[in-house]
């Protein structure tokens, strides 16, 4: 019997048994549609997080104390160290010293509960220098900045975000207003403009105070030591001098703190690229898991292919042994029934795949989230349900095909 | 109806089978012994059966219930093989055949009528003559043609794109009859072929048969109505696995 044969029979078969073929298919179907949109959600996510993280400040480098290559002895973790100092911070701002660093910020920070009137509002204070601003890529939204003058004085001033502003003081104007910051009376000299259009992932870049790091580090957060700070941030002259500016911070450091073998190095330098893979791999991982749990549906659909399969043999039988007294041999029964699982996989699989589609155009509407479907999956997908098909299709093909025609012939 | 339509009996494909009548051996079986275990029942069903049937001859098999005969009918229609003697079918031994073989045997060389008319309820009236042809090697436009040419033989020309259940008992039958002959095989074996019809319809088929005999097709029919079995020009009884001496 030739394929064209065996696929017009088994297309056949397949309307015949027309409300059984629908509902078998629904299992493939919901479990296509199931893994094209969870690995949507993810590719939108991930997508997401990159735009989100670009959006922090182009050319970025952050060094925080500690190193997480650790190759002998009790080693801190990322961050536990207070190994960075303000000088360290001055030195690699010097041009002579490191020509591709355009500026730095050291920063210290701390949650502070921060009260104007019968107002208040708990928000993360940093500590940082008048060059935050530009190498953030943050503009005010009314006042002035921290200047060099503050710093110098560790004078009582805070710039505070858009949404901290707003929780404060409400529609009134904060510019000039004392608040009190953990009993510390501060003026009011800046707001800044906020970032995002609002959605949760950007609003914490809203919510935040900023004061000068000498006011901080003094009379505020009082850090252990009063020299060293939390991280640095680095700004490279431009995207291009970026793996230099990250070679300059990291020898100069090297140098400043003494350490000659670069794998001790009491410090860690990360770039903004690495912020985005870390980010990515988080939610490639949620992907897996979910598009794990999603595949495991096709899994069932799968199995209820199998399961209407064998039904379809034991109500077929006679019809299989009628085929055999007619000179069907065994091979052309199984490839019969071979040939409806798979046209099952293959329709099931294209309305889930539509359904995935028609997921990624009317879902992000509801959800407010992103789904991006790459073409690659949806194509997957399809192939993975016609295969899932053929395997669970294997065992009832096989029974249908080794019926003895004479009992097969005489079953009602 | 049927009878009429019947009469023009120009058709070739009815007409191909140019025998000596009577001289030549279509079907042999020697010694034919046929036991079946069911666990731990030993049952045989034949006993050393030996008869012949010729080229164009028309042979009814016939005994009570349990005799034998529908194992008879299924080694006969290459279904089953028996557990020792010999089946030749034009000098050929089928009984040592492999399942592939056999089907090969059945698909060129057998035409098979059901007293169920077993025909296949999504296909048309047309498709299920088509059947046999599909398992073959031939081409689309012969297998509509032979198809056609003996719906229209067996009077359903106008009933071509009926599915069997727009069709009545006697119309079922014929469209398996029809079935039977489109490979031109060399033996139509049908199995109580009017035991599920009325006998207005059992009688047009009957008279199938008759036209036929008369064009040299070679019939067996198992029954085990004498009025049927009356029909034939030979008569094997079977009782108890073994054949009854022909009076």
């Amino acid at each position: 019997m030739s394929w064209r044969n065996l696929l017009a029979t088994a297309i056949e078969a397949v309307q015949w048994n027309r409300m059984r073929s629908v509902l078998t298919m629904l299992g493939i179907v919901i479990g296509i549609a199931a893994i094209m949109v969870t690995v949507g959600l993810g590719e939108g996510a991930q997508a997401k997080v990159k735009s989100t993280i670009s959006a922090l400040g182009s050319n970025l480098l952050t060094v925080s104390p500690g190193s997480s290559s650790s190759l002998q002895g009790v080693r801190g973790g990322l961050g536990s160290g207070s190994t960075l100092t303000l000088s360290d911070a001055s030195a690699l701002s010097n041009p002579q010293v490191a020509p591709a660093i355009k500026s730095t910020a050291p920063i210290v920070s701390g949650h502070e509960t921060l009260t104007f009137g019968s107002a208040n509002w708990t928000t993360t204070v940093y500590g940082t220098t008048p060059s935050w601003l530009s190498i953030r890529s943050r503009t005010l939204e009314e006042g002035r900045f921290l200047e060099s003058s503050d710093l110098k004085s560790g004078s009582n001033v805070i710039v505070l975000g858009a949404v901290t502003a707003q929780e404060l003081f409400g529609s009134k104007n904060a510019l000039g207003q004392s608040v009190d910051v953990g009993g510390l009376p501060m003026t009011v000299v800046g707001v800044l403009a906020p970032v995002g259009t609002g959605t949760s992932a950007t609003s914490n870049q809203d919510d935040l105070a900023i004061v000068p790091i000498t006011t901080a580090e003094y009379s505020l957060l009082g850090t252990s030591s009063n020299d060293s700070v939390q991280s640095i941030l680095i700004k490279s002259t431009s995207a291009a001098t970026l793996s230099a500016a990250y070679q300059e911070a990291d020898s100069e450091l090297l140098m400043l703190h003494g350490i000659t073998d670069p794998s001790n190095a009491d410090f860690t330098i990360a770039s903004e690229q690495s912020l985005v893979s870390a980010a990515t791999s988080v939610s490639s991982t949620l992907t897996a898991l979910l598009g794990g749990i999603a595949a495991v549906s096709l899994l069932v659909g799968g199995v209820g292919v199998m399961n209407i399969m064998l039904v379809s043999v034991t109500e077929r039988t006679k019809e299989i042994g009628l085929r055999k007294a007619l000179g069907a041999t065994p091979s052309v029964i199984r490839r019969q029934f071979l040939a409806e699982a798979s046209i099952l996989g293959a329709a099931g699989g294209a309305v889930g795949g539509a359904v995935g589609i028609l997921g990624q155009i009317f879902l992000p509407s509801v959800i407010k989230y992103p789904i991006e479907i790459p073409g690659s999956v949806t194509a997957s997908s399809i192939l993975a349900a016609i295969s899932i098909s053929l395997i669970f299709g294997v065992y009832p093909a096989a029974r249908a095909a080794r019926l003895s025609p004479i009992d097969a012939l005489r079953s009602e | 109806m049927v009878g009429d339509s019947l009469a023009e009996d120009s058709v070739p494909v009815l007409g191909d089978a140019d025998v000596d009548l009577g001289r030549e051996v279509l079907l042999q079986l020697v010694d034919i012994t046929k036991v079946y275990q069911l666990g731990s029942v030993r049952f045989q069903a034949l006993t050393s059966v030996s008869f012949e049937i010729y080229h164009g001859e028309y042979v009814a098999i016939t005994g009570p219930s349990g005799s034998g005969k529908s194992t008879l009918m299924h080694l006969i229609g290459c279904l089953d093989v028996p557990t020792s003697g010999q089946l030749l079918i034009d000098g050929k031994d089928v009984s040592r055949l492999n399942e592939l073989e056999l089907a090969q045997i059945r698909n060129e060389q057998i035409g098979f009528v059901f007293q169920q008319f077993n025909l296949l309820a999504p296909l048309t009236a047309l498709q299920n003559v088509e059947l046999p042809l599909m398992y073959g090697s031939h081409t689309k436009r012969e297998r509509g043609e032979r198809s056609l040419a003996l719906l229209e033989r067996v009077g359903l020309a106008d009933h071509v794109k009926h599915r069997p259940n727009e069709l009545s008992g006697g119309q079922q039958q014929r469209v398996a009859i029809a079935r039977a002959l489109v490979v031109g095989p060399s033996l139509i074996l049908a199995d109580e072929p009017t035991g599920n019809l009325d006998s207005k319809n059992a009688f047009d088929v009957l008279t199938l048969f008759d036209e036929l005999h008369a064009s040299g097709r070679t019939i067996v029919v198992i029954t085990h109505d004498s009025e049927v079995a009356s029909r034939a020009s030979r008569i094997i009884r079977i009782r108890d696995g073994k054949l009854e001496p022909t009076q």
